[in-house]
């Protein structure tokens, strides 16, 4: 066996080649002092992978771990969970910006791959999907001059990554039962793509990563080759070559990912298999070294052994390929013969790849061979700890100028002709209108436990019958908000996560998050970023809700000047170091705790009150319609009132208890005016099976034409529908919850506002069907 | 009386056959998965072909999945008239391409995957199920249309009164029969309408009828 010592030494290449690798010089001399000898060239490669952003998470772990835990279970692992009884409920988000950007079929497809994956690893089955997409603007509407032709494009990246999905995760039969897509031109060069996952297992059965020594390392699944090469590397980048980068992105099989998850929950059924790790960023070298890691071994891997596509793969390229459709177990002998037997089974390939040891030294090693020479051996703590960076915040500029602005909207606005055409701008806006071009190509059915109409309830209901409990989960964000105040952006987040599932009947049990900003080297960035984190934090603090599992995204930014004109909405706003608004993403999991969940609809005959925060005295700023209306963003986010949260809370739980909620939805889009809208949409929906009601609802109230009241977004706030009027304002009253009647439901077909009256139908048309008409 | 046995035939890529064996079991039948290896089906009273994407949907769906030794047996299991069949979505899409049932399902004409509810009519009643599919577009040449209305093979079609049918399906047709009507193959999933909560229970009236076409 050749000296690794030597190996170094000997190895001719370029002595500034870490550079190239992306190793900055700093972390290189960090390098050679842990291996107290200069890396080859292969262990230069494993360096260059396990430190990038995307797996060593250097900028962003320090502050992670101020986010809370308690309540969660397996946080570290593949996938924390929460539990549900005997069960658990693992869920988290992954983020597959930097793939979709340039390749998005393949790069959204491969998104759900990986995440499917983690949650698989777990020993789970995976039992629902959710996504939060973030496009370009697809209309033109806010482009001026000639930039990137970023509407056509834009269209593109949607139509790609929406088909991705489909075709991806349709595949795989597990549910897409919910999520949200926004537009702004900020993502016009970096598109937002985060996943989530949601599976279940008994808590018995649940296995974990962490290896045991003395055992077999078995890799299953397709063959390793050079696609994604350098995954991890390019999603720690900005992008710069279009075609180039292209490579980087990995190939998806939903056909290998079914057998994939079949076989490996089948294998983890035995007691001979220990562990498990699925192949994501940096292959086959951080899903064994993180098992090495965690169990505390040393592990000796056969490059030789490991099934390959390709000819002539060098021991890099095999360690870092991200082919997809892999996974890695420790097991024992008898272990590895149930595997093969398993992949036999599934037509997939299997082979014992490496072995595990306690080391004698004390010290873990990860060591490679490739026809028993070793080609590379390094510690492995030294692999798996990389250098952590503090952020050096700096307040950007853009924070207080916008602040400062105020949009005034002229009384020659407020008309009731003007409002009306604002009405049928707001139905046909892509940032409001029906999503159903989208989720239609969702399979939300397949697995049997989806309940009824997942998009017309503040959270996707599942059944899991298992322990007799419905879940709901739901994905938020508002880049615009974080955008004008990081910390107040993140905080009202929570609380909007929080208010989907009161307004659905639910109580929220957890978190996952997937945190997506530009370069956290740039100062304002680490700004923004610290501010979310803190404003996430404190909200959190306050519910009692933890942070099961996440992911960080930065370097979320085009790296031509174009981006920039790109991200303009007005010139003098955006600073150019600032590339897409910090757009913190969370998936909230909740149980039903109402007798049975709170759907989003309105009946004929019923009353519509306002609870909460009564508009006009409040902050309505990064509200919609200053976008759509106005192309305006500016002021102050509107802050929230938390024991007004709370008594909420308990007064929509009171009185579902007490049969007096028909329906209700938490105020949010398009403010009063968006969600009274969403409400009559949905009960249009809902009825569309009903032949009997010609008319089937109509809505009669008295409003003032006042944009900001009707369309101004602020917090803590819900619309409820009821046909227990009297009771539910004496209830109202008694315990001095602000509200005010907006309302009665009929059969006219028409929302009637008192200052005009719009036929329905007309409206819930194009509300239903302008996405498409746009994305087409 | 004993129970019916179903077999439910799992394909690599079949995606329904937790969903099917809950549904086929509440609706009173003794459910076995039997493996796309099988060569013998005569142990059963029902055969069902489940939905999903078997072998991937590669070539085109239903292509691959018509060759494995599952479907020849399937093949003698029809001829014997040993006992009833029923394809579900990716089912009804191989029994159409292994020949079984006449005609072929086709890209939607919108091109995109559609998942929805939708009203159908399924003898003469209204029902409600889902769809979820690309390849749900059912065509066939002039004579062999000609053929299935006259021997009122189509016993499920889109309901059209507020729209029309959901992915170009020529004469609306969302399910078919044989002839000799002891083989039907469907779309929508009846699997995934059994519960109020899940947005209709109209699926086990399918399911019941064909335990009533089985003891006729």
């Amino acid at each position: 066996m050749k000296n690794i010592e030597n190996t170094g030494k000997n190895d001719d290449f370029n002595p500034k080649f870490h550079r190239e690798l992306g190793i900055s010089d700093f972390e290189y001399s960090e390098i050679i002092k842990r291996l107290k000898r200069v890396p080859n060239l292969l262990e230069t490669y494993l360096f260059s992978a396990m430190w990038s952003e995307h797996c060593g998470y250097k900028h962003s772990k320090k502050y992670l771990s101020k986010l809370p835990s308690k309540g969660g279970v397996f946080r570290g692992e593949n996938s924390g969970g929460i539990m549900l009884k005997d069960h658990i409920i693992f869920f988290k988000t992954e983020s597959h910006n930097h793939p979709s950007a340039v390749e998005p079929y393949q790069g959204a497809a491969t998104g759900i791959g990986g995440i499917l994956r983690d949650i698989l690893a777990m020993n789970a089955r995976p039992i629902a999907l959710l996504n939060s997409l973030k496009f370009g603007d697809i209309e033109g509407r806010y482009a001026s001059g000639p930039i990137f032709p970023s509407a056509k494009r834009n269209k593109y990246l949607l139509n790609g990554v929406v088909e991705g999905i489909s075709d991806y995760g349709n595949s795989t039969g597990v549910p897409t039962i919910g999520g949200e897509v926004s537009f702004e031109s900020c993502f016009n060069l970096s598109p937002i793509v985060n996943v989530m996952a949601v599976g279940l297992s008994r808590k018995d059965k649940v296995k974990t990563s962490a290896a045991k020594p003395n055992l077999n390392i078995v890799l299953i699944g397709s063959r390793t080759g050079r696609d994604g090469l350098f995954g991890a590397a390019f999603a720690s980048k900005e992008l710069e070559n279009g075609f180039e980068d292209r490579l980087s992105v990995q190939i998806g099989d939903p056909y290998a990912k079914k057998n994939l998850i079949e076989a490996t929950l089948e294998i983890l059924k035995s007691k001979n298999v220990s562990a498990a790790q699925d192949l994501g960023a940096a292959g086959l070298l951080s899903s064994t070294s993180e098992m090495a890691a965690k169990g505390g071994v040393t592990i000796d891997l056969y490059l030789e052994k490991v099934p390959l596509r390709e000819k002539n793969m060098a021991p890099f390229e095999i360690m870092l390929s991200e082919s997809q459709e892999r996974m890695v177990f420790v097991a024992n002998d008898r272990g590895v013969k149930e595997i093969f037997e398993i992949c036999k089974k599934y037509e997939i390939n299997a082979a014992v790849i490496g072995k595990t040891f306690r080391s004698k030294s004390g010290q873990n090693m990860y060591n490679l061979y490739n026809n028993g020479v070793l080609e590379g051996s390094v510690p492995v703590c030294a692999l798996t700890e990389p250098v952590l960076y503090d952020l050096k915040p700096k307040k950007p500029d853009y924070i207080d100028i916008l602040a400062g602005k105020k949009l005034l909207i002229p009384k020659s606005l407020n008309t009731p002709e003007n409002i009306k055409h604002l009405i049928f701008k707001m139905a046909a806006s892509p940032e409001f209108s029906s999503k159903k071009y989208i989720f239609r190509q969702y399979d939300s059915t397949v697995g049997a436990r989806t309940l009824k109409s997942s998009h017309s309830i503040g959270v996707a209901p599942l059944n899991i019958f298992e322990t007799g409990d419905v879940i709901g989960f739901s994905m938020d964000s508002n880049e615009r908000a974080s955008y004008l105040d990081p910390y107040q952006g993140a905080f009202n987040l929570i609380f909007e996560g929080y208010r989907n599932a009161v307004s659905s009947g639910f109580e929220p049990l957890g978190i996952t998050n997937c945190l997506n900003f530009a370069n956290p080297e740039s100062r304002g960035v680490a700004f923004q970023f610290l501010k979310t984190i803190d404003g996430m934090k404190d909200a959190l603090e306050i519910l009692g809700l933890p942070v099961v599992s996440g992911n960080v995204s930065f370097y979320n930014e085009g790296a031509s000047k174009d981006s920039c004109e790109c991200a303009n909405l007005s010139n003098d706003v955006v600073s150019p170091d600032l590339k897409i608004y910090p757009s913190p993403v969370v998936g909230f999991l909740s149980v039903l705790k109402a007798k049975s969940p709170i759907y989003s609809i309105t009946s004929p005959d019923e009353a519509i009150f306002l609870i909460g925060k009564q508009a006009g005295r409040f902050q309505t700023a990064a509200s919609l319609y200053q976008k759509i209306f106005f192309n305006f963003i500016g002021g102050t986010v509107d802050r929230v009132d938390i024991q007004l949260e709370k008594k909420l809370h308990d007064t929509v739980f009171k009185l579902s208890k007490n049969g007096w909620i028909q329906g209700a939805i938490d105020v949010s889009k398009g403010g009063t005016m968006g969600s009274l809208m969403i409400m009559l949409f949905n009960s249009l929906q809902d009825a569309r099976f009903d032949d009997a009601v010609s008319s089937k609802i109509g809505f009669s109230g008295a409003f003032a034409p006042d944009i900001d009241a009707l369309f101004g977004e602020i917090t803590g706030r819900y619309l409820i529908s009821t046909c227990s009027e009297g009771s539910v304002e004496k209830y109202l009253i008694k315990k001095s919850i602000p509200f005010k009647k907006l309302g009665k439901t009929n059969r006219t077909g028409f929302l009637d506002l008192g200052f005009t009256k719009i036929n329905l139908a007309e409206l819930w048309e194009i509300y239903e069907n302008s996405l498409e008409r746009k994305a087409n | 009386m004993s129970k019916l046995k179903a077999a439910i035939i799992v394909f690599l890529g079949t995606n329904c056959e937790r969903d099917t064996k809950t549904a086929l079991e509440a609706s009173g039948f003794k459910t076995k998965y039997v493996f796309h290896t099988e060569t013998s089906l005569e142990n059963y009273d029902l055969v069902v072909l489940p939905g999903g994407f078997s072998f991937g949907d590669y070539i085109r769906a239903g292509r691959l999945a018509k060759l494995s030794p599952a479907v020849f047996a399937l093949k003698d299991y029809v001829k014997s008239r040993r006992g009833f069949v029923l394809g579900i979505c990716n089912g009804f899409q191989i029994l159409t391409e292994s020949g079984i049932l006449p005609g072929a399902l086709v890209e939607n004409r919108s091109t995109k995957f559609i998942s929805e509810f939708v009203k159908l009519n399924f003898l003469g009643n209204p029902v409600i199920m889902p769809i979820a599919h690309k390849e749900g577009c059912f065509w066939a040449d002039n004579g062999a249309l000609c053929d299935i209305e006259k021997n009122n093979m189509a016993v499920l079609r889109y309901d059209t009164g507020a729209k029309p049918n959901p992915n170009g399906s020529l004469h609306d047709i969302a399910g078919l029969y044989d002839r000799k009507q002891r083989v039907f193959g469907l779309m929508p999933h009846p699997e995934r309408a059994i519960r109020q909560d899940m947005g209709s229970s109209d699926g086990l009236k399918i399911f019941d009828f064909i335990k009533q076409e089985i003891l006729k």
